[in-house]
C-alpha cells in the first residue's frame, strides 16, 4: 500500500516538474501562489499609502 | 461605427468562431463533447476558466468602477487565489478520480440522489437565468451609445454562441475562449497605452497617478473603519479575503460553468496548474483594468466630461418641464469642468499646490451640480438609471479612438459575452442532459442518443436566454434581481459540497434537509438586510455545515 502510494506520488512530481521545473512539490507552488497574494496586498497598501 | 470598425470587429468575432470549429471538428461521443476526451492543457484551461469569469459587463463596468469609486473593487479578488489553492488541494483529486461529468454527480456518490438533484436545480435555476443577463447587459449598453437594438444584440451573441457550442461543446468552448481572451487582454492594453499617451504633454503618468489620488481613486486597499463597516462595506480588505473566499470557493468548485472548464484537463496536474495561473493573474489582472479606470478619470479632467453618461436619461430629462433647469446645470458643470482642466495644467505646469487645491475645489463643486442634476431625473422618472458607470469606457472608445481600434475593442466587448454565454450553455447542457435526462429519464441509451441530447439540450438553453434576455431587456430591474437570485444559490451549493468535502459522518438525509433549510434562512437574511450580499455566501455555507451537524445527530439518536 505505502509502495503504492510513494509510486503515485513521485509520478505527480514527475509530471510537474514538466511543466514547472522551478517547484519540486505542489505545497511549494501553492506556497508560491498564496505568497504572491500576500506581496501584492502588502505593494497595493504601500501604492494606496504612498498617494494618501 | 465606421466600415472599417465593422470589419475589424466581424473579422475577429468570425475567425475565432471558425478556429473553435476547426479545433473541435473532431468531436465525438458524449466525453468529447462534455469533457474534450480529457485533452486539455493547463493553459488552455487557465485562459478558459479566466474567459469564462470575464463577462462583457466586467470590460464594461470595472473602469467605470475605477472611474467613480476608485481601485478599492481589486480586493473583492483577494479570494481567487486562496479558492484556486483550495479547490487545487481538495477537490480536483476527487472530482478526477471519480471521473465525473459534473460537480454535482460527486454529490450523489457521496450522499444520495436527493441531495445531487438539490445541487443541480439550485444551479439550473440561478445559471439559466444569468445566460441571459450575460447576454442582455452589454446589449442594454450597446442600444443606449449606439442605438442597437436590444434583441437584434441578443440574438446576435446567442446565435454566434450557439454556432459552435452546440456543434463541438466544450473543447469549442475552450479554444475560442483561448483566442477571445487573447483579443480581450490586447484590446485592453492597446487602450490603456492610448489613453495615457492621449493626455497634455506636461502631464507624466506620475503626475497623471498624483491627480487621480487627489480625487481617491488610488486606494487599493481599505480596511473597515468600523465593525458595522466590516459587515455593511462591500469592498475592503476584511471582506474581500473572508467573504471573497467564499464566493470564489462557491464559483470556481461548484459552479458548473467553471468546473466544466477544468474537468476536461489532461491530467490532475494539468488541472491544477491551470487552476492556480489562475490564480496568480486575476488579481493583477483586475488591478490592470481598475488602473485603466482611474487613468480613464484623469484622461476626463482635461477632456469635455458629459454630466451624465447615460445619453437616454439625458434625452428623457430634455424632453421633460425640466429641460431649462438640466441645460443650465449642463452649462455651469461644463464650464467648471473647463476651468479644472486649465488648474490642472497649471498644477502640471508649475507643481503649485495652489492649483491643485483650486482644481479639487471645482471638482467638489461639480459633483455637487450633478447630484442637483440627478436628483431631477429622478423626479422625472423614480425609475430612472442614473448609475451610469458602465457607459462611460465605451464611450472613451468611440469619441477618442482611432478608426480600427474602435471595431478591436467592441470585438473585445463581444468576444467577452460570448466567452462567458458560451461556457454557460455548455454547462446548462451538461448538467441538465447529466443529472437530470440520463440519470432520471433515460438511464439506458447509446452513448450516440446522449450527445444528441447534449447537443439539443444546448441549442434549447441558448433559445431559452436568448428569449430571456430580450425579456429582461425591457425590464432593467429584472438583471438585479436575477444577480440577487444567483448569489443567494451560491452559498448552500457551496456548504453541500464542503460537508462532502470535511464532515464524513454526515449523511445524505441530514445534508439534504439542512441545504433546504439553509436556503430558506439565507434568503431571509437578504430581506432583513442586516449584511451585504457578499457575506451570503458565507452565511449560507456556514448554515448548511451547522444545520447538517444537528439533524444528523438528531438521526443518529432516533
Amino acid at each position: 500500500m505505502d509502495k503504492d502510494k510513494q509510486q503515485k506520488k513521485q509520478e505527480e512530481n514527475a509530471e510537474l516538474r514538466e511543466v514547472f521545473p522551478f517547484f519540486k512539490s505542489w505545497n511549494a507552488l501553492y506556497a508560491f501562489v498564496l505568497g504572491e497574494l500576500v506581496v501584492l496586498i502588502i505593494l497595493f497598501y504601500l501604492f494606496s499609502q504612498s498617494f494618501s | 461605427m465606421n466600415t472599417i470598425d465593422w470589419l475589424v470587429m466581424g473579422g475577429t468575432i468570425l475567425l475565432i468562431i471558425l478556429y473553435g470549429l476547426w479545433k473541435s471538428r473532431d468531436t465525438k461521443g458524449l466525453k468529447g463533447y462534455l469533457l474534450s476526451n480529457n485533452d486539455l492543457k493547463w493553459w488552455t484551461i487557465g485562459l478558459s476558466i479566466m474567459a469564462t469569469q470575464a463577462s462583457a459587463i466586467t470590460f464594461l463596468s470595472t473602469p467605470g468602477q475605477a472611474f467613480n469609486d476608485g481601485m478599492r473593487f481589486v480586493q473583492f479578488y483577494f479570494g481567487v487565489p486562496i479558492a484556486m489553492v483550495l479547490i487545487s488541494m481538495i477537490a480536483i483529486p476527487i472530482y478526477r478520480n471519480l471521473n465525473v461529468f459534473t460537480a454535482y454527480e460527486y454529490l450523489e456518490k457521496r450522499f444520495d440522489l436527493n441531495t445531487r438533484i438539490l445541487g443541480t436545480i439550485l444551479f439550473l435555476i440561478g445559471r439559466g437565468l444569468a445566460a441571459g443577463i450575460t447576454i442582455v447587459a452589454p446589449a442594454i449598453i450597446l442600444e443606449t451609445i449606439l442605438g442597437w437594438e436590444i434583441w437584434i444584440t441578443c440574438v446576435a451573441i446567442g446565435v454566434l454562441v450557439m454556432v459552435y457550442t452546440v456543434s463541438g461543446g466544450t473543447k469549442a468552448v475552450a479554444q475560442t475562449q483561448q483566442q477571445q481572451m487573447a483579443v480581450i487582454l490586447i484590446g485592453m492594453v492597446i487602450a490603456a497605452v492610448l489613453m495615457v499617451n492621449a493626455l497634455p504633454e506636461s502631464v507624466s503618468l506620475g503626475k497623471a497617478m498624483s491627480i487621480a489620488a487627489a480625487n481617491g481613486k488610488m486606494n487599493v486597499i481599505s480596511l473597515p473603519k468600523s465593525f458595522g463597516d466590516f459587515f455593511q462595506d462591500r469592498y475592503n480588505l476584511l471582506s474581500g479575503l473572508i467573504a471573497g473566499s467564499f464566493l470564489a470557493l462557491s464559483y470556481f468548485g461548484t459552479d458548473q460553468s467553471q468546473v466544466q472548464r477544468y474537468l476536461g484537463g489532461k491530467s490532475v496536474s494539468e488541472i491544477r496548474i491551470g487552476l492556480l495561473f489562475n490564480g496568480i493573474f486575476k488579481v493583477p489582472m483586475q488591478f490592470g483594468i481598475l488602473f485603466i479606470g482611474a487613468m480613464m478619470f484623469v484622461f476626463y479632467q482635461f477632456a469635455p466630461t458629459p454630466m451624465l453618461f447615460n445619453a437616454a436619461e439625458r434625452e428623457n430629462i430634455m424632453n421633460s418641464e425640466w429641460a431649462y433647469d438640466y441645460r443650465d446645470a449642463e452649462e455651469m458643470y461644463k464650464s467648471l469642468d473647463e476651468d479644472k482642466s486649465e488648474a490642472w495644467l497649471k498644477w502640471a505646469e508649475t507643481n503649485e499646490d495652489q492649483y491643485k487645491r483650486e482644481a479639487l475645489r471645482l471638482e467638489e463643486q461639480g459633483k455637487k451640480v450633478r447630484e442637483t442634476a440627478l436628483s431631477q431625473i429622478k423626479k422625472v422618472n423614480p425609475e430612472a438609471n442614473i448609475k451610469d458607470q458602465d457607459r462611460i469606457f465605451l464611450n472613451f472608445v468611440l469619441g477618442y479612438l482611432p478608426v480600427g481600434l474602435v471595431g478591436l475593442l467592441m470585438a473585445v466587448i463581444f468576444s467577452a459575452a460570448m466567452s462567458s454565454t458560451a461556457a454557460e450553455l455548455n454547462a446548462l447542457a451538461s448538467t441538465s442532459s447529466v443529472d437530470i435526462y440520463k440519470r432520471l429519464i433515460k438511464p439506458e441509451a447509446s452513448d450516440d442518443h446522449y450527445l444528441l441530447v447534449s447537443r439539443l439540450l444546448t441549442l434549447m438553453w441558448g433559445i431559452f436566454a436568448i428569449i430571456f434576455a430580450i425579456i429582461a431587456g425591457q425590464y432593467e430591474n429584472l438583471i438585479e434581481y436575477v444577480n440577487i437570485l444567483g448569489s443567494l444559490f451560491y452559498g448552500t451549493i457551496l456548504g453541500l459540497f464542503v460537508v462532502a468535502f470535511f464532515m464524513k459522518r454526515i449523511k445524505g438525509k441530514a445534508v439534504f434537509q439542512a441545504g433546504i433549510l439553509a436556503e430558506i434562512s439565507v434568503v431571509a437574511i437578504y430581506f432583513s438586510d442586516v449584511v451585504g450580499y457578499l457575506w451570503l455566501n458565507m452565511i449560507g455555507c456556514l448554515l448548511v455545515m451547522l444545520f447538517s451537524f444537528l439533524f444528523q445527530q438528531l438521526d443518529n439518536r432516533s
